[in-house]
């Protein structure tokens, strides 16, 4: 006997009686259209809210997301219909059905009439105090949904809580979570000052709102820019006052410990110590997800940063580094050596403690030449990162995890006079290497070098034991041929020699590539990093079934999963611009819009 | 606490017979399985009962080889492991064979050799020695005992662990001679000092170069020896030989594999060990007619077993998950096992862990119950491919008053009373959280009990 359909039938009638008899006459409640009727959010949420994001057109996003041209290819992968098959749709098709019922119209437009005027999520400077708000063209509809709400809260059982604030009802739906119908708004919130705070506005529009700050409204203007037609979500954060609240104390620090972050993010961290706002704004269109963070800048805020900003000028990025089945390149505007000197001023002493010790050991190093001024200083300021997939095929030993390989490119400023001295120093630290390494029994490395057309590479190749020639399980060092290449005016460090080799050839349009004018920029190839972790499926199936405790199988099918559902990407963009007056970072993940077309 | 003397050896190792008032029931084979292995659920306890003793004890024993497919994973786990060349990552691979395996008699007793030749992956650093010596220990687990302990005196991974990579005449390297002595074949009391020299004295030549174990004949004292009262230009092989002749070995094995089995404490008398003694030496130290003797004998089902051991910590855990048939992240187990004092391929000393009593204290105590609410609070812990509500349900288990029972029949080797079963009802009462944090929460308090730490 089937009792599914039957619970479901029964289920869904219980909730449609308790949505209609919840629901109330449009007639019996302070209905009539008020001053708030016909504002937008921002004109709603007082002037303390920190934090803001609207949602403009939620039945678009769906629209894209469920005719998107990879829905076929989705539903076609084995584990759709492993979904499909467990009880999980099941009731998903019945929360769709109750909701289609008590709206009397499919969901998708129900969800859409119910949002068509923007949703907007917001967060006051007060204790967690947050706050949604969903304005709807359709009050009926919006009335229906609330009695949709207080239906399902009756039948898990909770009692119905109620109160009243200037004749508009507040219905508690959660432990925290209170919601009131103001005519064609829905607020909820989890906190009661501020709902009343947000109602008095909606009944009388004099107080002192979001819309009315003069920081919105700069960022209001951010907002108003950019690709419109395809725009999801605009967001708002009032950076001064979450600094000045105290909030995330440590990414607002003056000085930070780690030298990596500050390379990567140095500019960024002094820009939000002194910024008042940054805006966001997501894009949705079929080719992928885009995100652009926006603030106001100003050059003379953190003046140690020249040396990511650039000096005098504000300064481009190099081109990305090209080469076959690349994995991910980077490419970025940074003085080093002006980094490594300025420490005192950009890192915490603590940092700058362990800064000193490494100086004097990399001065010993590149016998007694300054690390920072002779060494870093010899760079020009273009710094390139390339990581790429390596081929392993007709290579033994083959590792038994395959790492990808990657290389640096720096351009020398005097090649004639640094070029010696670091295949010098390269050589010795080969040499420390195998030292070390012999006394820790790893395998050592062979020095060799090469001379191709005007370029020369000296590199190193791990030696396995006589027995361990054809293993197809070495250790993970044989991903590692360490190479340092010179070719013209560049220099290249790379982990393989295969990759220097690439480099150091000249291709067809490097020529024609032009530093750009964003300050950095990067991609990651999606591509390569399935077939990288194709390449390591054993692994990361053992991983699976030792982490999540699965069986074989199910590990195997995790793994497969996850590999077809990276194959519908394409890469990811990152684009750091930086202006006189504004500082943008752009992160796009884009997507195969036919992905059986693709390799 | 009984007289050991007064237990007569003749009735102890006969074949138990269920009786009318001791009958085969869900209690007495659940007993089986947390000793033969790390516990059982309900269904295949529920199976057993339909069986007759011997038939479930030979059905055990018999399961001695690993099917090809279990095999096959398993090792494919530990070789995609070794790939990142970390011994504590394969503490994790083998928790997750002791977990899985289908021959649980099996995993204790290469679990139970692990702690006898017991060797440190932190001294000897190569997760593949370790690996390798593992799989020995697994081949071996039910089979010659001598034939394990020559292989285990070419093992590098064991050579490394008591210094012994390295023998020369000149130096003759006394601890693998004491050690094949005092710990792993005869007892203390079984030999002199003048035995260690001479003993040293055969295995000098024996090296481990490039990870692989050889003979410098340039480095063996080929020599005259007296070893144990026997004369003669003695290498290796005969030392290990000679070891093994004497009487005192197999009652030293029998009355490990006793402690192991059958209960911490108080100690047996040698008269109740010599049938197996005697056994061990007729089968020409073939372990597993020993361990059946054992598993199918009155005493193992007598109150002179019965919860007269306290669960390590690999029972405990495993024990837990294998008898609610859960799976969870072995990584964290492993590391939990460590911290708690059975860290697997890290044993204490050479000597092993000492067990019993040993693994309780204010610490390990809070530190098992923290392992097992680190797990309940595991995203990937799951039972049954399900929430524990879920699985319960499943099972038609509604109530706080079932769950307890049903947790009772999988988990504990003795009853529990009334007052701990009105402290559990409160503690699940008290929980404020939805009924599946409310029923992990329960799973924890049974866990935490005194009385869930002996097996």
């Amino acid at each position: 006997m089937n009792l599914r359909p039957r619970t479901s039938v029964s289920l869904l009638s219980g909730m449609l009686t308790t949505a209609f008899c919840l629901a109330q006459p449009l007639d019996l409640i302070a209905e009539s259209p008020t001053k708030g009727v016909d504002c937008v959010a921002s004109e709603l949420l007082p002037n303390s809210i920190i934090a803001c994001a609207e949602v403009s057109d939620l039945g678009g996003v769906l629209e894209t997301v469920l005719n998107h041209p990879l829905r076929l290819e989705l539903q076609a992968l084995p584990a759709y219909d492993g979904f499909m098959t467990s009880g999980a749709p099941g009731q998903l098709q019945m929360g769709l059905r109750a909701f289609e019922a008590s709206m009397g119209k499919p969901w998708q437009e129900a969800l859409d009439t119910l949002t068509d005027r923007g949703v907007t999520v917001a967060l006051d400077v007060s204790d967690g105090g947050g706050a949604v708000l969903v304005h709807s063209s359709d009050a009926e509809l919006l009335e229906r949904f609330r009695g949709l709400i207080l239906a399902l809260r009756q039948m898990q059982g909770a009692k119905t809580k109620q109160g009243d604030y200037r004749g508009f009802i507040a219905d508690l739906v959660s432990d925290k979570l209170k919601m009131v119908r103001m005519h064609d708004w829905l607020l909820l919130t989890n906190n009661a000052e501020l709902g009343k705070r947000i109602i008095d506005q909606y009944l009388d529009r004099d107080g002192q709102t979001l819309a009315s700050s003069k920081t919105y409204a700069v960022a209001s203007k951010d907002l108003g820019t950019g690709d419109l037609n395809h725009r999801v979500i605009s967001a708002f954060l009032d950076v001064k006052t979450v600094r000045d609240a105290g909030f995330a104390k440590g990414v607002f620090n003056e000085k930070i410990d780690n030298l990596a972050a500050e390379l990567a993010l140095g500019g960024v961290l002094a820009n939000l110590r002194n910024t008042p706002f940054v805006t966001g704004q997501v894009n949705l269109r079929n080719e992928g997800l885009a995100l652009r963070l926006i603030t106001p800048h100003q050059r003379d805020w953190e003046s140690p940063r020249e040396y990511f900003f650039g000096a005098p000028e504000l300064a481009g990025a190099p081109p990305l580094l090209e080469v076959p089945n690349r994995l991910f390149a980077l490419s970025t505007h940074r003085d080093l050596s002006q980094m490594w000197l300025r420490s005192g001023d950009l890192l915490s002493d603590r940092a700058n403690d362990q800064l000193a010790v490494a100086d004097t050991t990399l001065t010993t190093f590149f016998s007694g030449r300054d690390f920072g001024e002779d060494i870093l200083g010899s760079f020009a300021v273009d710094v390139q990162i390339v990581g790429t997939e390596q081929d392993f095929i007709d290579m033994l030993p083959q590792p038994a995890i395959k790492l990808p390989a990657f290389a640096l490119q720096f351009q020398m400023k005097n090649p004639e006079e640094t070029q010696p001295e670091l295949r010098r120093v390269f050589q010795s630290l080969i040499g420390f290497l195998n030292v070390t390494g012999a006394q820790n029994g790893q395998p050592q490395l062979d020095l060799g070098m090469e001379t191709i057309g005007k370029s020369q590479l000296i590199t190193a190749s791990y030696v396995p034991d006589r027995d361990e020639r054809d293993r197809l399980d070495a250790k993970m060092q044989f991903n590692f041929s360490p190479t340092m290449a010179f070719a013209g005016q560049r220099i290249i460090i790379s982990s393989s020699t295969a990759l220097a080799r690439q480099l150091i050839e000249p291709r067809d349009g490097d020529e024609d590539q032009d530093a750009s004018d964003s300050n950095t920029i990067g991609r990651l190839e999606a591509t390569s990093l399935r077939r990288i972790l194709e390449a390591n499926r054993t692994q990361l199936v053992a991983n699976n079934m030792l982490e999540k405790g699965h069986s074989k199988e199910a590990a195997e099918n995790e793994i497969e999963l996850l590999l077809e559902l990276l194959g519908f990407f394409r890469d990811v963009r990152l684009n750091l611009d930086v202006t006189d007056s504004q500082l943008a970072l752009d992160l796009a993940v884009d997507v195969k819009t036919d992905a059986k077309a693709q390799p | 606490m009984s007289d050991m003397k007064s237990i007569d050896p003749a009735w102890a190792w006969e074949p138990f017979e269920p009786t009318v008032d001791q009958p085969w029931n869900r209690s007495l084979v659940a007993h089986l399985y947390r000793r033969a292995g790390f516990g059982a659920d309900l269904t295949v306890i529920d199976e057993a009962v339909g069986r007759t003793p011997f038939d479930v004890v030979s059905g055990l024993v018999a399961s001695n080889q690993e099917s090809t497919e279990f095999r096959s994973t398993a090792e494919a786990l530990a070789e995609a492991t070794l790939a990142g060349r970390d011994p504590a990552k394969l503490s994790a691979a083998w928790a997750y064979r002791l977990l899985y395996t289908p021959n649980q008699l099996l995993e204790k007793m290469t679990l139970f050799w692990h702690g006898h030749f017991a060797t440190g992956a932190e001294k000897v650093k190569d997760a593949r020695m370790m690996w390798n010596q593992n799989q020995l220990l697994r081949d071996h687990a039910l089979g010659d005992f001598g034939d394990l302990a020559m292989q285990i005196s070419h093992d590098p991974a064991m050579l490394i662990y008591l210094d012994s990579a390295i023998n020369r005449k000149a130096h003759p390297n006394e601890n693998f001679a004491r050690e094949l002595m005092e710990l792993f074949c005869l007892g203390e009391g079984n030999y002199s000092e003048t035995d260690v020299l001479e003993l040293a004295r055969c295995f000098t030549g024996w090296e481990i170069k490039n990870k692989k174990f050889r003979k410098n004949r340039y480095q063996h004292d080929s020599d005259l020896k007296t070893v144990l009262g026997q004369s003669g230009n003695f290498d290796g092989e005969d030392g290990v030989r000679i070891v093994l002749e004497q009487a005192s070995a197999p009652l030293f094995i029998a009355r490990k594999l006793y402690r192991f089995f059958v209960s911490d404490e108080p100690s047996p008398t040698d008269a109740l060990l010599q049938p197996l003694a005697d056994l061990l030496r007729e089968s020409n130290f073939q372990v597993a007619p020993v361990v059946q003797r054992i598993l199918s004998s009155n005493l193992f089902f007598s109150s002179n077993s019965f919860a007269r051991k306290i669960k390590s910590p690999v029972e405990l855990i495993i024990g837990m998950l294998r008898c609610l048939k859960a799976t969870t992240n072995t990584q964290l187990v492993a590391k939990g096992l460590m911290s708690i004092g059975e860290g697997l391929f890290y044993p204490p000393n050479v000597k092993g862990w000492d067990g019993g009593r040993a693994w309780i204290n204010s610490s390990t105590l809070l530190g098992r119950a923290n392992l097992v609410a680190d797990i309940m609070e595991n995203e990937a812990t799951r039972f049954d491919g399900k929430s524990l509500s879920e699985s319960l349900r499943g099972q038609d288990i509604q109530t706080t008053e079932q769950a307890i029972e049903h947790f009772e029949h999988c988990l504990l080797a003795v009853r529990l009373d009334d007052a701990t079963k009105a402290q559990l009802r409160d503690t699940a009462a008290s929980h404020s959280g939805d009924d599946e944090r409310r029923l992990r929460s329960l799973l924890h308090a049974v866990t935490s009990l005194p009385i869930c730490q002996l097996c």
